[in-house]
């Protein structure tokens, strides 16, 4: 169990690092705009949409890494006094909801992105950007996310039953 | 009809509160949430909102200048750009009590002009200032306090996409509300400024003075000016950049990446670990900034399904009273909303009802969308789901609590509402630029 | 006693926003007159865009039935490839008359709807409306064209690409700060009404003319999966309601269009610019090339080109 726990740990970490680069990338994209429509008086047709769609898929693959390392924030001013143990039981029913909403997202994302991705669905543009890749990116990054909050659910019974931390 | 919508207004609020109370993180407790509210007013078959409100969110291009200036921030920070405009600001205003934490409102209210949004600027604000002020033993209240008032400007002070969104739905000149907004954002800078001074000229503990034997003489101080070339650089060319017609604000948050790259190189600070280490905590920052996005459209939008609006537009509608006491019951309306929505929520909400009675009474909705504007610095503040307080949580030291957060807003709060009295004692404040602009 | 008789009740979402002038003589069509003809039996609820799913995702809100109906434009191309001949043919139609004689009686309606019930949905054309330019400076000759940035979108986009002008994409709510610090020199958003809700007439001066295109791109959509619980008479009444009120709807359009010009030009001091002739014969060559591309998309596509270009033709207005 550790080890399943572990790895779905870095998983989201690893994915995470990896494209939190695209920011690099879509910084690059918006300045090759600006230079080409200001400068040389040629805006591109894609970069737009290009620098759109990469934060769509930077955006919804980060949700997983900002969990495992913390960054959800939450209001702390009851949860703070909590014994250990407690803060796992009530974790327990408050994550119930987390997992409403999320399992709504990947499963409905999923079938849409699916069908998306069979028609090949472009933006009506003139450039025509693909919009597939963005939409499955939403049912990927919330399945990632998922996985984690069903990582933490689980430390959370383990705590709450035996009043230790899985190790 | 209504006896429906208020009862889904009770049990969604209840929910709000009771989950965010039990420490599920905020992007989680307004999904889960709307979740429940689409269970009650639609069954399974409204679950599409989860997902749709996700593109929505990814599909927004003004909010690509949030990891945008968050990466400008922390390459600031860790190349030691931050550092040193901090130490030049301690020379000069080393006499001054709470000196930093004034010229954090003054470059807050700077940056309110290169973003159209709010968030971007608390976040990039608190990575730049915070530590620095901490480190010179600056009072942790009113250093949060004042970075978090300050950051919310970004929609008051022109470029607002909230200005435009109200200009678009209202029919009210975009220009003018632009004008209109300068003014009020000018004065409540003003009350930040004067309430650190006040405050710590009484009692220098809050914001120590540089202590007489370190002040330094007019070489050194001289010689720190330096310090103020990179950051005004990248002032000018973010600035430059929207105002010359280089490109749009969103777009002039990329030219702020590539000025603290510059800055970086610079200061011979551009490693691979830098960046690296930067890129990740952006994406951190990002991750959770966006999520909370995406959990609070999935919240908007249900509730918006419940009637809220068409209640609201009753409600107002059987005030009794004067004219005055129904913009304030209006403005109250705002108040208590802002606890609760974001900003583009409430417009969405209450611009259908409200406007047509602001019409009717003879006000200029020009003003009223200002005074909305200056209502909604106080949204991002208020507890329970005032953004910036979340947003500062994330990147206050290690340990700060959210009551300590809390606490450190409540006089910035009160500041703000006397900012919205103003605006509503003195309407030229709004009106008097616009009216010189347009014929 | 007579059986108490089934009440339906819809929710809608437009793809306008509450301002917009479409926005309220839809919501009092479907609130209102819906109710009164079929006696009550069919309520509908208008929502203004946005309130529960974002525009594009409407369509798939419709198939699922999670909506009832509401209007769109023709944004879902990857979807209906015919709804390119409707919305990605610019410089086709020059007169309202002529578009509603292509739509209603040469059938291409018809064949949109047949395609649309290929996909969970059930279509009207809403209303057949202009789009025209607004600009910063007065935009006359091809040279003028030449180098301007214009925030353009579609194959109204490509087109002007082809004459020499930058095609920019700025999003919506940026659109007015663009024009305004010079980003961007002109802009199209419908035309007269649009330019003057979105404000677009502070900055921008010149209205261009002649129109980009005249096309039937708002579009009324209802779930199949609602109409079909709808017994056959209530079907029919809505069906003929909704026909009928596109011919109403889009003559009262161009009236509130030449009202908006007016506005602009007393209120805005807005003045209108013509293409000169050589400029005009230039761009239609590039939308002809529009056309032929749209007509690879599908066969019932090249059908359907085949039939504009043929009634064209007998306009006098192609060779
Ligand atoms: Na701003
Ligand atoms: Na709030």
């Amino acid at each position: 169990m550790k080890i399943i726990l572990e790895v779905i740990d870095s998983i989201s970490d690893w994915t995470g690092k990896i494209f939190s680069f695209l920011i690099v990338i879509i910084t690059g994209v918006i300045l090759f705009e600006i230079i080409a429509r200001y400068i040389f008086g040629k805006p591109t047709t894609w970069a737009f949409e290009i620098s759109l769609a990469l934060y769509g898929i930077y955006v919804a693959l980060l949700g997983a890494y900002t969990l495992v390392t913390g960054g959800h924030v939450n209001v702390d001013i009851l949860y703070a006094r909590f014994s250990p143990r407690t803060k796992a039981g009530v974790s327990l029913f408050s994550w119930s909801i987390f997992f409403l909403w999320c399992g709504a997202l990947v499963w409905t994302g999923w079938i849409r992105g699916w069908e998306s991705l069979m028609i090949r669905e472009s933006e009506s543009t003139a450039f025509g950007c693909p919009i597939y890749p963005v939409k499955l990116s939403l049912a990927v990054g919330g399945f990632m996310l998922f996985l984690q909050g069903l990582a933490g659910y689980i430390r959370n019974a383990y705590t709450f039953m035996t009043g230790k931390k899985i190790d | 009809m209504i006896e429906t919508t208020l009862l889904v207004t009770l049990i969604l609020f209840g929910c709000l509160f009771l989950y965010l109370a039990l420490g599920l993180p905020l992007a989680f407790v307004l999904g889960g949430v709307g979740m429940i509210g689409c269970l009650i007013l639609w069954g399974p078959s409204g679950f599409m909102i989860a997902s749709s409100q996700g593109y929505a969110a990814m599909g927004k291009f003004t909010l690509i200048s949030i990891p945008l200036f968050v990466l400008m921030a922390m390459l600031l920070e860790r190349s030691g750009v931050a550092e040193d405009l901090y130490t030049m600001m301690h020379n000069w205003l080393g006499p001054l009590g709470g000196g930093l934490a004034i010229g954090t409102v003054i470059i807050c209210t700077i940056f309110a002009a290169m973003s159209g949004i709010s968030g971007a600027a608390t976040v990039s604000m608190g990575i730049i200032a915070m530590p620095q002020m901490l480190r010179r033993k600056y009072e942790k209240k009113i250093v949060m306090g004042s970075v978090s008032a300050g950051g919310a400007l970004g929609i008051l002070i022109p470029p607002s996409v909230i200005f435009i969104l109200y200009g678009t739905l209202t029919g009210v000149s975009i220009g003018g509300l632009f004008m209109g907004g300068i003014l009020p954002g000018l004065v409540l800078s003003g009350l930040f400024i004067s309430y650190i001074g006040i405050r710590c000229w009484r009692n220098p503990q809050l914001g120590p003075p540089l202590p007489v034997e370190e002040r330094a003489n007019w070489q050194e101080k001289i010689s720190s000016l330096k310090a103020v070339a990179l950051p005004m650089f990248i002032i000018i060319l973010v600035l430059g950049g929207i105002y010359l017609g280089v490109c749009t604000p969103s777009e002039a948050a990329a030219l702020g990446v590539l000025g603290a790259v510059i800055s970086a190189a610079v200061y011979r600070k551009l490693t691979w670990e830098l960046l690296k280490e930067s890129v990740f905590r952006t994406a951190r920052l990002s991750g959770m900034i966006i999520w909370i996005l995406i959990g609070a459209y999935c919240f908007t939008a249900i509730y918006q399904a419940s009637g809220a609006g068409d209640v609201l537009t009753r409600l107002m509608m059987g005030i009794p009273g004067g004219r005055y006491i129904i913009l304030a019951t209006m403005q109250f309306t705002f108040f208590v909303l802002g606890c609760i929505l974001d900003p583009a929520g409430i417009i969405m909400i209450c611009t259908p009802a409200f406007l047509p009675i602001v019409q009717a009474l003879g006000f200029d909705p020009l003003w009223f969308g200002v005074l909305f504007c200056v209502n909604m610095e106080m949204a991002y503040l208020t507890p329970p789901f005032g953004f910036n307080l979340f947003y500062m949580k994330a990147v206050a030291p290690e340990g700060t609590t959210m009551s300590e957060i809390y606490r450190s807003i409540t006089p910035f709060v009160v500041l703000q509402a006397i900012g919205l009295v103003i605006v509503i004692l003195f309407p030229d404040l709004a009106l008097w630029i616009p009216s010189r602009m347009i014929k | 006693e007579p059986v108490e008789a089934k009440v339906f009740k819809w929710r809608f979402q437009t793809h306008w926003p509450a301002a917009s002038a479409s926005y309220a003589p839809f919501k009092k069509f479907m609130e209102g007159e819906v109710k009164a003809l079929t006696d009550g039996q069919l309520v509908i609820e208008v929502h203004p865009a946005g309130t529960f799913v974002p525009t594009k995702d409407l369509f798939d809100a419709w198939a699922n039935n999670t909506l009832q109906g509401g209007t769109g434009s023709t944004y879902w191309i990857s979807h209906v490839p015919l709804t390119a001949v409707a919305g990605q043919c610019p410089l086709g139609f020059r007169e309202l008359w002529e578009a509603e004689y292509f739509h209603f009686h040469i059938g291409f309606e018809e064949a949109l709807r047949k395609e649309h019930l290929g996909k969970g949905i059930v279509y009207w054309t809403e209303k057949i409306f202009p789009t025209a330019m607004v600009s910063k400076k007065p935009v006359k000759t091809l040279a003028d064209l030449k180098g301007l940035k214009v925030r353009s979108s579609g194959k109204i986009a490509d087109m002007l690409k082809m004459v020499g002008v930058s095609s920019v994409l700025v999003p919506g709510e940026e659109i007015y700060t663009a024009l305004s610090t010079g980003v961007i020199d002109a802009a199209h958003w419908g035309a007269a009404a649009g330019a003057l809700t979105m404000k677009l007439c502070e900055p921008a001066k010149y209205y261009i003319q002649p129109n980009l295109a005249y096309s039937a791109t708002d579009l009324v959509m209802i779930s199949k999966k609602a109409w079909d619980e709808l017994p056959a008479d209530l079907q029919k009444i809505v069906y003929l309601a909704f026909k009928e009120r596109c011919w109403r709807r889009s003559n009262e359009y161009i009236q509130e269009e030449v009202r908006a010009l007016e506005t602009m030009k007393k209120k805005f001091g807005v003045q209108v610019s013509w293409l000169d002739k050589e400029a005009q014969k230039a761009l239609q060559l590039a939308a002809i090339k529009i056309w032929d591309e749209t007509a690879t998309l599908s066969p019932t596509n090249a059908e359907w080109i085949g039939k504009m270009k043929e009634f064209l033709k007998e306009l006098g207005y192609i060779d």
